[in-house]
């Protein structure tokens, strides 16, 4: 006999019930397992830019693109299932995040690897001179994404 | 009495800790199970875009989350570009979408220069969509 742990939502019976989402713990699934979350900043120099594109007055601003990356070693081996967040001015949203309108654009995304998460900024920016600095959250999971 | 199964972090105390996060497990928080994963080795994005087909096997649109290996080893997230990505550059290979509905997991690559190949690791969990 197959031996089991099970934990049951109140009021589902662990001996017949068949339902994966009304149980709490099923020994027969997997979970992902937290191995780390932390934070860290992206900085860079505006003068670092990688290309420009020329202003179209009277209504378009020159623009300067910008790349910069910063990273986290995980140190697992592998690469692990993890999650990233970027912040905003007034949210927090799940990575990769694209924003833009018609003049200003960024895009914001986080990889791994098997030794480190990549953090990486992309955008356009009104200025060539300065610094700027954007903060990124994440998660990793001991999961092996065998990847 | 409301019965419980906990297991706290080390140096937390079962009986007292009132903060979650502290807790390995709890059982009044249900866990969020996988329910199935699945790798796709070399697969190769000869067309734009190529979708890459795969049947889940689940009675409802399943909670889902996949991560691609682009060549240069660097694994993204579902809507990434590759990590090479930058504007006014002729870097770079594609970007990475997944789609589902009640049959199938669609895997969306798109091929702005020439083919290449991805590894695909997907997770099937719990709950519906």
């Amino acid at each position: 006999m197959t031996q089991k742990i099970i934990i049951s939502k109140a009021g589902y019976n662990i001996l017949t019930e068949t339902n994966v989402n009304n149980l709490i713990f099923s020994s027969d699934y997997n979970t992902l397992k937290y191995a780390t979350t932390g934070t860290i900043n992206v900085t860079g120099n505006y003068a670092d830019y990688y290309h420009t594109v020329a202003a179209v007055p009277p209504f378009f601003p020159a623009t300067y693109w910008n790349r910069a990356e910063a990273t986290v070693a995980h140190g697992l081996g592998y690469t692990p299932y993890f999650s990233g967040y970027m912040e905003g001015t007034a949210f927090r949203a799940q990575t990769p995040i694209y924003f833009g309108d018609f003049i200003y654009s960024g895009y914001h995304s986080v990889y791994a690897d098997s030794n480190y998460l990549y953090f990486t900024a992309v955008f356009n920016a009104e200025y060539s001179t300065g610094t700027y600095s954007f903060t990124y959250y994440y998660r990793i999971f001991k999961n092996n994404t065998g990847l | 009495m409301t019965q419980t199964i906990r297991v706290s972090k080390a140096g937390k105390n079962v009986l007292t800790e009132s903060n979650f996060n502290n807790y390995i497990f709890y059982s009044d928080k249900n866990t969020f199970k996988i329910l199935a994963t699945g790798l796709l080795t070399s697969q190769t994005v000869d067309a734009n875009p190529k979708t890459f087909t795969v049947a889940h096997e689940q009675s409802v649109t399943p909670n889902f989350f996949a991560f691609c290996e682009f060549p240069d080893g660097k694994v993204a997230t579902p809507n990434s570009k590759d990590y090479t990505y930058q504007p006014y550059s002729s870097d770079g290979y594609g970007q990475f979408d997944v789609e589902v509905d009640a049959t199938n997991l669609y895997f969306i690559l798109t091929k702005p220069s020439s083919n290449y190949n991805v590894n695909i690791r997907y997770y099937l969990f719990e709950g519906s969509l």
